[in-house]
C-alpha cells in the first residue's frame, strides 16, 4: 500500500502538468455528476410535479360571457340589443414608464405620433396626449388618471371596438388595454321607454320588460381554459378544456313598434293640444287579447336611469274610470237577467238614495230613456235606478270578472287598482260603483274589459310577450291563460249594441269614416295635487270595427281642457282606429240596421 | 499472422449418376479471395459489423430501411407537428379576425336597426303624414259598361 501510494506521488512528481489536469478532470467529473443529479432530480424525481406547477402557472380559464338576448315587436324589428363593448384600462405605473418611438423609416409601424409631429413627451403626459383624440377626453383629464399610483384605473367605459382597435394600434406596450364588456342599446329613444326599463351594469334587467323577463334574456356564461404565452396572447392549439356560452333567448312582443309609434305621436299632439298632464293609451287585438300599443306622454328613453326608476304609466296609473264603468255594471244588469236594454225609464235630473243625492252631468228634466238610452246618454242618475235589482254583490262580481282589481300583464311596479268588497262599501260607494266611481283601475284592465265584450263575451288573457327564441333558434309561443266566459254571447251583442248607440252620440268627434264604432267615454274627478277633487280623468275606449270586433282602442288623459272625455279623448281614439284601418287594410264596416231605441 | 481462406463454389447442381458418367464435370476455377480474418482495429470493427448484417438474420438492408424509417418518422412527427402549430396560430388569427368583424356586424346592424326605427320620425320631420281616413269604392249595383277595354 505504501509503496504504491509512494509510486502515485512519484508518478505526479514526474508529471506535473498531467496531475493538475486530471484533478481538475476529476472536479469538472464531480460537478457534472451533480448536474447530472440534479437533472434526474428535476427530471425524473420531481418532473411531473414540476411539470404541473409550470403548466399550471401559464394555464388560465377565462369567462366566455354570453350575449343577453333580444327584445323584438311583433314583426321582428329590434327593441333591445347587446353589442361588445370595452372599459379602456389603463396600468399607471406602466404609463408613467412609457417613451414614445419616433417614427422613422426604421421603426414604421411601430412609432408614435400625433398629426405627424412627435409627441414631444414622455409617460403619462405622453399616453394621455396620443390617447384623447381617440376617446374623445381631455389630455389634462387623462392626465391626471394615469399619474395615480397603483396598476389599474378605468380611463372609460363602453368603447366600441373601433376604438379599441384604434388604442391597440398606438403600441403603447400593454399600459392601456381593453376589458369585454356589452352595451344594451335600444333603437327605439323614447318609444316604450319606461315599459322595456333597462339593465344595471352587470347586464341585468332592472325594470320593465328586462327585469321581467331577465331569467329568458340571460344566457348562460362558457368558459375556456388554455395556457398563455407571455403578453397573456393564447398559446394555440393548448385549450384542455372549454365549454361554449349560450346566449340568451331572444323575447318577441306583441307590440307593434309602428302602431306604438304612432299611438306615442298622436298621444304627445293631444297632450299638447288639450294641455293634459298626461296621457295614456291601450291598443289590443280583441280575438287574441295581445297588446299592440302600450304607450304613454312619459319620455324616458329606454336604458336610462328615468326608464329604471319609473314604471310605464299605462300599468301604473290607475284612477277611477267614470262612465266607461256603466258599461260592466250594465252588462252584469243584462247578464244577472235583471233588465233589458229595451226597459223604460223615467229619469229626473237628480235622484237621492241612502241619503245621497246622486245627478247627472248636465241638467235635466225628466227624461224617457231607455236602458240602452241611460248608456247613450251616459246617465248617472239612470244607473242609480236601474241598479235597483242588482245586488251590491252582483255589482262586486261582475267588476271582478270583468277584470277590474285583478292581475294584469305582471310588469314589474304594475298596479292592480283597488277594488273593494261589497261589504266595505259605504251608502254612496255602493252606488257610484255602478257608474265607474269609487275603486280605482288602469288602462290595461279597462282595455280588456270592454275587449270581453267586443269578444261576445268572453274575456282573453292579455298578453305582452307573444313567443321567445332560444339561441338555437327554437322558438315557442308565450303560454297565456285560458279565456273565460263572464257573459253571454246574446248579452255582450246587446252591449255592443247599446254602446254602438253610445259612440254615434259622440260621431262629430270620435267616427272614423267608413267604420262603426261601438265606445263609452268616461270623466272622473279623482284627487289633485292637493288631495282634493279637482282634478279630470278623461277618458275613451272604444271597439272598432263594431260589427266585426278587430281592435279595443282606450285613451286616458288627465285634467284635459275640455274635459269631457268623449271631447278630448274621443278624438284621439278616431286618429289611431284611422291608421289601424289602414294599416290593418280592414274592410269597411256594413251600415248599422239593429240599432235598439234609446228612447221611449 | 494472415491466413488464406480458399473457398470453392460448385455451381453446379447436384447430379445425377448418368450424367455424371456422361461427361465429367469442369472444375471450377479456384482464385483468391483477400480479407477473411482481418486485422484489429476500426477497420476490422466495421468490417465485422459488415459481416455481421450479411448474415442472414439481420441483413444490412433491413438496418437501412429501419433507420431510414426512424429518422423519416421524427421528421415527419417534427414537420407535421410544425405544421400543426401553423395551423393552429392561423386558426386563432381566423378567429380573431371572425370576432372582430362578428363585432363590426353586431354593430352596424345596431345602427341600421336605430335608422329603421327612426324612419317614421324622418319621415314626419320631412313633412310626410300617415294617410288619414280610408278611402272605399262601393261597388254594389255596378254594371259594366259594354266597351272593350284597350
Amino acid at each position: 500500500m505504501i509503496t504504491m501510494v509512494r509510486n502515485i506521488s512519484r508518478w505526479f512528481k514526474a508529471n506535473r502538468f498531467m496531475g493538475k489536469c486530471t484533478v481538475i478532470g476529476v472536479l469538472l467529473a464531480f460537478v457534472a455528476v451533480a448536474c447530472l443529479g440534479q437533472l434526474a432530480s428535476v427530471q425524473l424525481l420531481n418532473g411531473k410535479s414540476t411539470a404541473q406547477a409550470a403548466t399550471a402557472s401559464r394555464t388560465k380559464t377565462v369567462t366566455i360571457s354570453a350575449k343577453r338576448g333580444k327584445i323584438l315587436d311583433t314583426n321582428g324589428a329590434v327593441l333591445a340589443q347587446s353589442v361588445e363593448r370595452y372599459n379602456v384600462v389603463a396600468d399607471p405605473e406602466l404609463a408613467q414608464t412609457f417613451i414614445p418611438t419616433d417614427c422613422t423609416e426604421k421603426t414604421a409601424g411601430n412609432c408614435q405620433q400625433i398629426d405627424g409631429q412627435p409627441v414631444g413627451t414622455t409617460g403619462a403626459a405622453a399616453v394621455a396626449r396620443l390617447l384623447a383624440p381617440i376617446l374623445g377626453m381631455d389630455a389634462k383629464e387623462l392626465g391626471a388618471l394615469l399619474s395615480g399610483t397603483g396598476q389599474y384605473v378605468v380611463l372609460k367605459k363602453e368603447v366600441t371596438p373601433e376604438v379599441m382597435r384604434s388604442i391597440d394600434d398606438l403600441g403603447l406596450n400593454g399600459c392601456v388595454y381593453g376589458e369585454l364588456s356589452s352595451e344594451r342599446l335600444y333603437s327605439n329613444g323614447t318609444l316604450m321607454g319606461a315599459l322595456l326599463g333597462g339593465v344595471n351594469d352587470e347586464g341585468e334587467g332592472v325594470a320593465g320588460i328586462e327585469q321581467m323577463q331577465n331569467a329568458v334574456l340571460t344566457g348562460t356564461d362558457g368558459y375556456k381554459k388554455y395556457e398563455r404565452g407571455g403578453e397573456g396572447v393564447e398559446i394555440p392549439g393548448t385549450v384542455t378544456e372549454s365549454k361554449d356560452a349560450v346566449d340568451g333567448s331572444d323575447v318577441e312582443l306583441t307590440i307593434d313598434a309602428n302602431v306604438d309609434w304612432y299611438v306615442k305621436k298622436v298621444l304627445s299632439d293631444a297632450k299638447e293640444q288639450y294641455k293634459a298632464d298626461w296621457a295614456i293609451a291601450v291598443v289590443q287585438d280583441v280575438q287574441n287579447g295581445q297588446i299592440l300599443a302600450l304607450e304613454d306622454t312619459d319620455q324616458y328613453e329606454a336604458g336610462s336611469d328615468d326608464a329604471k326608476l319609473n314604471t310605464s304609466r299605462a300599468v301604473s296609473q290607475t284612477f277611477e274610470p267614470g262612465s266607461i264603468g256603466k258599461v260592466f255594471s250594465m252588462a252584469g244588469m243584462l247578464q244577472s237577467g235583471a233588465h233589458q236594454l229595451t226597459d223604460q225609464f223615467t229619469v229626473p235630473g237628480t235622484i237621492t238614495k241612502n241619503g245621497q243625492t246622486f245627478k247627472d252631468a248636465t241638467q235635466h228634466g225628466d227624461e224617457h230613456w231607455t236602458l240602452a238610452g241611460i248608456l247613450e246618454q251616459s246617465s248617472n242618475v239612470g244607473m242609480v235606478m236601474a241598479g235597483e235589482n242588482f245586488s251590491n254583490e252582483q255589482r262586486y262580481e261582475f267588476l271582478s270578472k270583468f277584470g277590474i282589481g285583478q292581475d294584469g300583464l305582471g310588469l314589474p311596479g304594475e298596479s292592480d287598482g283597488v277594488l273593494t268588497s261589497a261589504a266595505s262599501w259605504d251608502g254612496r260607494t255602493q252606488n257610484t260603483v255602478l257608474f265607474g266611481q269609487g275603486y280605482a283601475t288602469n288602462a290595461l284592465q279597462v282595455t280588456n274589459a270592454i275587449a270581453t265584450i267586443a269578444n261576445k263575451g268572453v274575456k282573453q288573457q292579455q298578453s305582452i310577450i307573444k313567443s321567445v327564441t332560444d339561441a338555437n333558434g327554437h322558438t315557442e309561443d308565450a303560454k297565456t291563460g285560458e279565456p273565460t266566459r263572464v257573459i253571454d254571447e246574446q248579452v255582450a251583442s246587446q252591449m255592443m249594441n247599446a254602446m254602438e248607440s253610445s259612440a254615434e252620440h259622440y260621431s262629430k268627434f270620435a267616427g272614423v269614416d267608413g267604420y262603426r264604432v261601438a265606445a263609452k267615454s268616461g270623466t272622473a274627478e279623482v284627487a289633485g295635487s292637493d288631495g282634493r277633487l279637482t282634478s279630470i280623468i278623461s277618458d275613451w275606449s272604444g271597439i272598432i270595427p263594431a260589427d266585426n270586433p278587430r281592435f279595443v282602442v282606450t285613451v286616458v288623459m288627465k285634467d284635459p281642457q275640455g274635459s269631457y272625455g268623449g271631447l278630448t279623448s274621443g278624438p284621439v281614439f278616431k286618429q289611431i282606429s284611422e291608421f289601424l284601418m289602414q294599416k290593418y287594410e280592414v274592410p269597411a264596416s256594413t251600415p248599422r240596421t239593429d240599432a235598439i231605441a234609446v228612447t221611449w | 499472422m494472415t491466413a488464406t481462406v480458399r473457398s470453392a463454389r460448385s455451381h453446379a447442381a447436384p447430379a445425377g449418376r448418368e450424367h455424371e458418367m456422361a461427361a465429367p464435370a469442369a472444375r471450377p476455377q479456384l482464385r483468391v479471395v483477400e480479407g477473411g480474418r482481418v486485422s484489429g482495429g476500426i477497420v476490422g470493427g466495421f468490417h465485422k459489423a459488415i459481416t455481421w448484417t450479411k448474415t442472414r438474420s439481420t441483413p444490412l438492408l433491413h438496418v437501412v430501411f429501419a433507420v431510414v424509417f426512424l429518422i423519416a418518422v421524427l421528421l415527419g412527427s417534427l414537420a407535421l407537428r410544425t405544421q400543426m402549430v401553423q395551423n393552429s396560430f392561423e386558426a386563432s388569427q381566423v378567429q380573431s379576425n371572425i370576432s372582430k368583424l362578428t363585432q363590426d356586424v353586431d354593430d352596424d346592424q345596431a345602427k341600421l336597426d336605430a335608422l329603421e326605427a327612426s324612419l317614421p320620425e324622418k319621415a314626419q320631420s320631412m313633412g310626410m303624414i300617415p294617410q288619414q281616413g280610408s278611402i272605399s269604392i262601393d261597388l254594389s249595383g255596378y254594371q259594366a259598361t259594354g266597351g272593350q277595354s284597350q
